[in-house]
């Protein structure tokens, strides 16, 4: 190859995309050409500084002004009904920008169409919401013992109403049917209150004992309160225990469930589990399976300062199958620490093409949305196809 | 073996801002508060603004896609779901935006220009003064419009030559001819 047909082929280098019949003799050219050499580095240094440009940059004035000055009505899907419910089998879960852009520049057939929907989506959730407001109360059964609602025996089946708690002791067990959504086992020595049986808000409120929940609704409509965090639903089935000091653990057998306490989020998947402490809120999500060190010392680092050197054991006892765990820590850990958790996260999975740790700790939300799609951690994608 | 990896998304908005209160934010702002928006404009304008100054190359235009973003961000914000960080799916809304905003141009322009090829002849960035050289941002917004939207989007946001090709309407090859001008003509603009 001579100094031209090499030059046109640098780019390629520098992205990786160069085919391998041509890698060799661009290499071989490269080491005895200074000129074609010194070019490759001019780029590598474009690209380098193009890298290292800040990622924000403040406007010269406050926009603010002629943006509020701007607001009008939120469109239909901002209402109560449309960021929460949706069939979930139709297409999209959660509309893309793309897609809300093209929407917005759409003729006027689409937007007809748009707002028959719209008027169809209200009108059906206005349906939906006189059925549910007729029923303020939730259905309760008895599964064995006598659990109490308040302070009545349940015989067979009855009703808990807001404000109302049920309590199981050793011997007994309860099924609540929760709205239309789901059902929810109440397990022994359990004490259960209702707080809230609204459409878009299913609460209930969990002070000890141990619940199993299967919701079959879109995401974020039924919350369990405990005293150290609240379970978000996203479509899931779990286990979810508290003991008499707040503290809880939670197991995921399907879909995924969030955890949120004081501005600390958790996303549990299936097959994993959450540990919450009161005034700490959520750890560290990790697998059924993981090994008893890694949990002691996830334990530590999350809950009893145990800082890099729990963070260290964490790390050398990860398994492949404890990506997950090490992905959610590489936020987590301090700035200094989360190169190293990164890169033994590096070593247990490989890399996404085109990702670099730097990038990624930069918030590079390319590469950050890479990662998770190679971990098949696309909740989107679970949603869309969940049935 | 990884069906199941959740993202950690309060995190990663905890690079601009108290992740607690941007997760209420979204949702105050779903329903209507301007105060709860404006937050998240405050968080969220340096980036937004970046990509817009980098992309138009026009410091006055920016600051009205910038605005633009915005008001459409408050419009659709009901459809955000939470399934990504919001700063994610902001972002990616601006850069729709942006490349709506080119399209637009571009049919503008049509008339006079084909753009869906190279620019017929390759401009200088300008000479900088002896012995000094140019800023890259400064350099970047000298670029010819097309070369510097794709050199942004591929080489400083990670967006691939086909998602790229694709929301400009443009070839695949097309965008990476652009992109190899792009470095070129930078690389010439920032030596010593």
């Amino acid at each position: 190859m001579n100094c031209t047909e090499v030059q046109l082929l640098l780019n390629d280098v520098l992205d990786g995309t160069l085919p391998l019949g041509q890698q060799k003799s661009v290499e071989l050219h490269l080491k005895d050409c200074a000129a074609c050499r010194q070019e490759l580095a001019a780029l590598r240094s474009v690209l380098d500084k193009a890298s290292a440009l800040p990622v924000s940059i403040d406007p010269p004035r406050d926009l603010w002004e002629g943006i509020d000055a701007r607001l009008g009505p939120q469109k239909i899907l901002a209402g109560p009904f449309s960021t929460r419910w949706e069939p979930p089998r139709s297409a999209n879960a959660n509309p893309s920008p793309e897609e809300v852009v093209k929407s917005m520049g759409s003729s006027l057939r689409i937007k007809r169409s748009f707002a028959a929907a719209a008027a169809l989506v209200v009108g059906l959730g206005c349906f939906w919401f006189a059925s549910q407001s007729s029923t303020p109360a939730w259905r309760v059964a008895r599964l064995e013992g006598t659990p109490r609602v308040d302070s009545e025996a349940l015989e067979n089946t009855g009703t808990i109403r807001v404000g109302e708690q049920l309590i199981t002791d050793d011997s007994s067990r309860a099924k609540i049917t929760v709205g239309a959504i789901g059902q929810v086992n109440v397990e022994p020595n359990s004490r259960l209150r209702l707080l809230e049986a609204k459409m878009t808000n299913h609460r209930l409120a969990l002070d000890r004992g141990t619940i199993h929940a299967r919701i079959w609704a879109p995401p974020r409509l039924f919350f369990v309160e405990t005293p150290s965090a609240t379970a978000i639903d996203l479509g899931c089935e779990y286990l979810l225990t508290v003991d008499e000091d707040g503290a809880s653990v939670l197991h995921v057998t399907s879909g995924w469930v969030a955890l949120e306490h004081g501005g600390r989020e958790s996303i549990v998947p299936s097959g994993a589990m959450c540990i919450t402490r009161p005034g700490r809120g959520p750890g560290t999500p990790f697998e059924e399976d993981a090994p008893e060190k890694l949990r002691k010392a996830l334990e530590q680092f999350d809950f009893e300062e145990g800082g890099t050197s729990a963070l260290a054991t964490v790390l050398a006892e990860a398994r492949t199958a404890d990506a997950m765990t090490l992905w959610n820590l590489v936020f987590r850990a301090s700035m200094e620490d989360r190169v190293k958790v990164y890169n033994r996260l590096a070593t247990l999975v490989s890399e996404p093409e085109g990702v670099t740790c730097e990038g990624v700790l930069d918030g590079n939300s390319r590469m950050i949305a890479a990662w998770q799609r190679h971990l098949h951690l696309d909740f989107k994608e679970w949603w869309r196809v969940w049935q | 073996m990884f069906a199941h990896v959740a993202a950690p998304e309060v995190v990663l908005e905890a690079k601009h801002h108290s992740t607690a209160f941007l997760s209420e934010a979204v949702r105050r702002a779903q329903q209507g508060d301007r105060s709860a928006f404006e937050q998240l404009y405050r968080d969220h304008v340096g980036r937004v603004y970046a990509l817009c100054v980098r992309t138009c190359g026009n410091r006055s235009r920016a600051e009205e896609l910038t605005q633009d973003v915005f008001v459409r961000t408050w419009e659709m914000i009901g459809s955000f779901r939470g399934e990504s960080a919001f700063s994610s799916w902001l972002h990616r809304l601006a850069v729709n935006v942006v490349l709506s905003d080119y399209r637009s141009g571009t049919r503008r322009t049509a008339r006079v220009m084909t753009t869906d090829d190279l620019e017929p002849y390759d401009r200088s960035l300008g000479t900088p003064e002896p012995g000094t050289t140019l800023d890259l941002e400064e350099a970047i917004e000298k670029l010819p419009s097309q070369a510097r939207l794709v050199f942004v989007l591929h080489d400083i946001e990670g967006y691939k030559h086909e998602e790229i090709a694709e929301q400009m309407g443009t070839a695949v090859g097309t965008c990476k001819a652009q992109l190899h001008r792009a470095r070129k003509l930078l690389r010439e603009a920032l030596e010593p």
